[in-house]
C-alpha cells in the first residue's frame, strides 16, 4: 500500500539531498557552516538513497543488506545535525565535547549495525516490501536518535528565549523547520515497528526533503538570515524538482519493468541500471532546475546591484543630514547583511570627525581628530581599505586598523567630495562570517560618492535651517520686548488716568463733597446729612479699591512684562502670585497639585525672570522626588510678609509630599556639581541632573535678591526649603 | 501769585487728573495735547514748570519741545515723563545731550500716583525758587 508513493518521496528526497550537498560544499568549501551542511545533507541523501534500495529489494538479503546500509547513515546524521545546529547558534566552542561524543557513540553503533543483534529485514504485506525489523540493540539507536532530536529542539528553544528581533524570528523558523523535518523522519521507525499512519507514510520524507533545500539554499543565497523567506521560495524550488524527479523515478520504474520482461534481466541488474538512468539524467536535471530556479531564486543577487544603483541614484535627494546617514546604512545593512555599520562625517564648526548614524557599534558617540593616523590615511586620495584581505593589512598602519576595530567595522570606504574628505563609510563584517565579494566592493565607490554629494547637500541645508531658525528666535525675541515695552506703556498711561483719578476723588472731591455738607450744616437735617456722609464715605471707600487694585494691576503688568523681556539684572516690585503662576506654566508638570498659601497681594521687590528660574527648579526637583509617591502629590508654599533683622521680607516656605533631602545633606544640595539624580542622557539645561539647580537659585536668592536660602527640617515630612527676599526697595537697601 | 504749570500729554484723561489735582494743591495749570499747541504756549507765556510726555507724537516731538522749554529765559522747571522705563528715558535724554538741563524724569504710573507726584513738583518748585 502507497509503496509507489513512498518509493518516488524517498527517491525525490534522496536526489534532492545528494544533489544539495555536493552543490553547498563546492559553493563555499572553506566555511565550516557549509561543510557540516553538506555532512547532514549527504547522511539524509545516502540514507534515503538505501531505503530506495530496500524498498526495490526483490529479497530478503538483499533488503537486509540495504537496511543495514541505511542505518549507517541514520546513525550517523544525529550527530553531524546537533554539530551543525550548535554551529548555526553559535554554541560549537561551548558544547565541542559533547559533539566529540555524539560522534564517537555514533561509530560505537556503526560497529553495532553490523552485529546479528541490531536488524533484520522482513516481508510485510502492509507495506509490500522488505522492511527494517528492529532486533535486541535496534532501541539503543532509537533512543540515541530521538534524544538527539529532542536535544536539537531544547538547544534551538533555548536559542529563541534569548534571541532578539531577527535573530530570534530566524531561530522561530528554524524549529518549526526541525520540528517538521523531524516528524517527518521518524516516521520512518513507524514502519519498522509495523505502524501504517497516514500520510505520515508515504509522505512523512517529504518534510525531510523541504527542510534540507530550505536549509541549504538558506546558507547559499541568503548566509542563513532570512529563512521565513527562503520557506516561501523554496517551496517553488521543491515543487519543480518534485515534478521532474517524479517523470524520472516513472521512467526508471517502467525501464526496470520493461527490461525485466522484454530481455529478462535479473532484479540486481535491474536496479543497477535504473540508477544509472537517475543519474544519467541527473545533471540535465540540475541545469534544468538551475535555469528556473535562478529566476525566481535568486533573485537576491540582483537586487544588491539594483538597490545600490537605486540608492545611489535617490540619495542626493535627501536634504535631511541624519536622513542620509540612516538610509545609506540600512539600504547597506539589508543588502549585504552587515552586523555592524557607520557614517563618519566632518563636523563643519568644531573640526573632527564624529559619527553622524550607526547600528550595533560599541561607541556611537567616538570622535576622531583630524590629526589622526586614521583620519589622515584617508585624507589622501584613498582607496577602499578592506581588513578582511590579509594582503592588504600591510599597506595601512596599524592605527587604522585599530580604529576600524574599534568600531567593528572591516571596510572602511572615504567620502570625498570638493574641499576633502567629508567622512568616511564603515562596515562591519557579513553577518554569515562571508567575506564581501569583489562585485559588493566594486559598488562601493559609487554609493561613497553619491553619499558624500548628499552629505554636502544635507549639511548646506542644515545650516541654512539653522541660520534661519536662528533668526527667527532673534527677531521673536525682539518682538517680545517691543511688546512688553509697548505693554509697559500703553498700560501705564491708563493705570496713570485710573489712579489720578481715584485719587481726585478720594483725596480731593469727596474732601470738597464733606466741607459742602459741613457749609450746608444748618440748612439740612440730621437725617439728610447723615445720608450725605455716607455718601461720601461710599465714594471714598470705592474710589481707594479702585486705586489699590489699579496699583496690583500696575505691579502684575510690571512682572509680566520683566518676564517677557527675560531681563536679569533689575529688581522691581514683583508680585510673587504672577511668578508662582508663571513658574507653574514654565515648569509644565501636570500630575502635581500646587499648595500656594500667600498674602494678597504678595508684593516682593526682586527680579521676575530669576524668581521664576528659581521656583521652576524647585518644582522639577520635586517632582522627581515624588515620582515612586502613589495617589496626590503636592507642593506646599506658606509665604507672608515677616519682620526680619529691622526690616520687612517675604518669608517662604516650601516643601513637597516627597521624602524629603536627608539632613545629613542640607549643605551638600546647594554645592555645584551635586546630584542624587541619574546623570542626564543628553543636554537638557540647568535643572535636569547636572547638580546646576540648587547651586543657581541660591545664588539667585542670596546675591541678586540680597535674601537668603536654606534647608531644614518639617514636621510631618523630613525637610523644607525656607527662603527670604527683600519686601520693598528700602528693605533692600537701594534707597538707603 | 500762585505757581504756573503747563501740562504736555496725549493722553487727555491723564492731563485732566493731574490739572485737577494740581489745581488743588494751589497751582495755576494749562494743559496741552499736542507738541505744536505746546510751543504756541511755550512762546506766548512764561511757565513756571513745564512737565512734559518726552513720546508725545505729532510734528513737534517730547524730545523737541524738551529743547525748546529748557533753552527759554528765565528756564522753566522741565519735567519729563513717560510710561517708559527710568533707565531707559535717561539714556534717551543723555543721548540727546538733556539729561542735565531737565529738573526731574518721572515714570509712569508709580511715580505720577498723585502723593508721589505732588511730593516731586513741590520739590522741583521749591529748588528754583531757592
Amino acid at each position: 500500500m502507497y509503496k509507489t508513493e513512498y518509493l518516488i518521496v524517498t527517491a525525490l528526497t534522496s536526489f534532492a539531498t545528494l544533489f544539495l550537498a555536493a552543490f553547498v560544499f563546492f559553493k563555499g568549501p572553506k566555511k565550516k557552516l557549509n561543510y557540516i551542511y553538506s555532512a547532514w545533507a549527504l547522511c539524509v541523501g545516502l540514507w534515503s538513497f538505501f531505503l530506495v534500495l530496500n524498498i526495490l529489494a526483490p529479497t530478503q538479503e538483499m533488503a537486509a543488506l540495504w537496511c543495514h546500509a541505511l542505518h549507517i547513515w541514520a546513525i550517523i546524521l544525529p550527530a553531524v545535525y546537533v554539530h551543525f545546529v550548535l554551529l548555526f547558534l553559535g554554541r560549537y566552542e561551548k558544547k565541542q565535547a559533547l559533539v566529540y561524543a555524539l560522534y564517537i557513540a555514533s561509530a560505537i553503533l556503526v560497529v553495532i549495525d553490523f552485529t546479528p543483534w541490531f536488524l533484520t529485514a522482513v516481508f510485510r504485506e502492509k507495506f509490500n516490501f522488505f522492511v527494517t525489523k528492529p532486533l535486541l540493540i535496534y532501541p539503543i539507536h532509537l533512543f540515541f536518535f530521538v534524544g538527539s532530536v529532542f536535544y536539537v529542539y531544547f538547544e534551538l528553544i533555548r536559542g529563541l528565549i534569548h534571541a532578539k528581533g531577527a535573530e530570534r524570528k530566524k531561530n522561530q523558523y528554524f524549529l518549526i523547520a526541525t520540528v517538521s523535518a523531524y516528524s517527518g523522519g521518524l516516521s520512518n521507525y513507524f514502519i519498522n515497528y509495523d505502524f501504517l499512519i497516514f500520510p505520515m507514510y508515504p509522505y512523512g520524507n517529504l518534510g525531510v526533503l523541504l527542510y534540507v533545500a530550505v536549509i541549504g539554499l538558506a546558507i547559499i543565497r541568503y548566509r542563513l538570515l532570512d529563512i521565513e523567506v527562503i520557506i516561501k521560495k523554496t517551496l517553488v524550488f521543491a515543487g519543480l524538482f518534485g515534478v521532474i524527479m517524479a517523470a524520472i523515478s516513472i521512467i526508471t520504474v517502467i525501464t526496470q519493468g520493461y527490461l525485466g520482461q522484454v530481455l529478462g534481466i535479473g532484479p540486481m541488474t535491474r536496479q543497477i541500471l535504473s540508477v544509472l538512468i537517475a543519474m544519467a539524467l541527473f545533471d540535465p536535471t540540475r541545469k534544468y532546475l538551475t535555469y528556473l530556479t535562478d529566476s525566481y531564486l535568486f533573485q537576491r543577487k540582483e537586487d544588491f546591484k539594483i538597490i545600490l544603483n537605486r540608492l545611489a541614484k535617490n540619495i542626493v535627494t535627501i536634504l535631511d543630514l541624519h536622513a542620509v546617514g540612516e538610509t545609506v546604512l540600512t539600504t547597506l545593512q539589508e543588502s549585504l547583511r552587515l552586523e555592524t555599520g557607520a557614517v563618519l562625517i566632518r563636523n563643519e564648526k568644531g573640526g573632527g570627525y564624529s559619527i553622524l548614524s550607526s547600528f550595533d557599534c560599541d561607541d556611537p558617540r567616538k570622535e576622531f581628530s583630524s590629526d589622526s593616523e586614521f583620519i589622515r590615511y584617508f585624507s589622501d586620495p584613498g582607496q577602499i581599505v578592506n581588513s578582511e584581505n590579509p594582503e592588504e593589512k600591510k599597506n595601512y598602519p596599524l592605527a587604522v586598523q585599530s580604529a576600524m576595530d574599534s568600531l567593528k567595522t572591516v571596510i572602511a570606504v572615504p567620502l570625498f567630495v570638493q574641499s576633502g574628505l567629508a567622512g568616511l563609510l564603515l562596515m562591519g563584517k557579513k553577518k554569515s562570517d562571508q567575506e564581501f565579494t569583489q562585485e559588493e566592493i566594486g559598488y562601493l565607490p559609487t554609493v561613497a560618492s553619491q553619499t558624500a554629494i548628499a552629505l554636502k547637500n544635507a549639511q548646506l541645508v542644515d545650516d541654512v535651517i539653522c541660520e534661519r531658525e536662528q533668526k527667527i528666535i532673534a527677531q521673536n525675541k525682539a518682538e517680545q520686548v517691543n511688546y512688553a515695552s509697548s505693554l509697559s506703556h500703553e498700560t501705564g498711561n491708563a493705570l496713570v488716568g485710573i489712579t489720578s483719578t481715584s485719587q481726585n476723588i478720594s483725596g480731593g472731591l469727596v474732601q470738597d463733597l464733606r466741607k459742602l455738607i459741613k457749609h450746608c450744616e444748618s440748612k439740612l437735617d440730621a437725617t439728610l446729612r447723615k445720608r450725605y456722609e455716607e455718601i461720601a464715605d461710599k465714594i471714598e471707600r470705592f474710589a481707594k479699591i479702585i486705586e489699590q487694585n489699579s496699583e496690583k494691576v500696575r505691579v502684575i503688568i510690571k512682572t509680566a512684562t520683566g518676564g517677557l523681556k527675560n531681563n536679569r539684572s533689575e529688581k522691581e516690585d514683583i508680585s510673587f502670585r504672577f511668578v508662582w503662576n508663571h513658574a507653574k506654566k514654565e515648569a509644565n508638570i501636570n500630575d502635581v497639585r500646587y499648595d500656594g498659601q500667600m498674602p494678597d497681594p504678595f508684593i516682593v521687590f526682586g527680579n521676575t525672570s530669576l524668581l521664576t528660574r528659581v521656583l521652576v527648579n524647585m518644582f522639577i526637583n520635586s517632582r522627581d522626588a515624588m515620582l515612586p509617591i502613589a495617589g496626590e502629590r503636592c507642593i506646599h508654599l506658606d509665604a507672608s510678609y515677616r519682620d526680619f533683622e529691622g526690616r520687612q521680607v517675604a518669608w517662604a516656605e516650601y516643601w513637597d509630599d516627597g521624602p524629603g533631602v536627608p539632613e545629613e545633606l542640607f549643605a551638600k544640595v546647594f554645592e555645584q556639581g551635586f546630584t542624587t539624580k541619574p546623570k542626564p542622557q543628553g543636554p537638557m539645561g540647568l535643572d535636569s541632573g547636572y547638580g546646576q539647580g540648587l547651586y543657581y537659585c541660591r545664588k539667585f536668592i542670596e546675591d541678586f535678591h540680597g535674601g537668603r536660602l536654606w534647608l531644614e527640617k518639617k514636621e510631618g515630612c523630613s525637610s523644607k526649603f525656607v527662603f527670604w527676599i527683600p519686601a520693598d526697595k528700602e528693605g533692600n537697601g537701594e534707597n538707603k | 501769585m500762585n505757581e504756573k504749570i503747563l501740562i504736555v500729554d496725549d493722553e487727555k484723561d491723564v492731563c485732566e487728573a493731574l490739572k485737577e489735582n494740581l489745581n488743588r494743591e494751589g497751582y495755576e495749570v494749562e494743559v496741552c495735547y499736542t507738541g505744536v499747541a505746546a510751543l504756541l504756549l511755550l512762546n506766548e507765556k512764561k511757565y513756571d514748570l513745564v512737565l512734559i510726555d518726552i513720546r508725545l507724537e505729532g510734528r513737534i516731538s517730547g524730545i523737541d519741545l524738551i529743547k525748546t522749554a529748557v533753552d527759554l529765559t528765565p528756564k522753566p522747571a522741565v519735567v519729563v515723563e513717560s510710561a517708559t522705563p527710568k533707565k531707559q528715558l535717561e539714556e534717551i535724554l543723555k543721548k540727546e545731550g538733556l539729561l542735565e538741563r531737565v529738573d526731574k524724569i518721572l515714570e509712569k504710573p508709580s511715580d505720577l500716583r498723585l502723593d508721589h507726584f505732588n511730593r516731586f513738583i513741590e520739590q522741583v518748585l521749591s529748588k528754583g525758587r531757592g
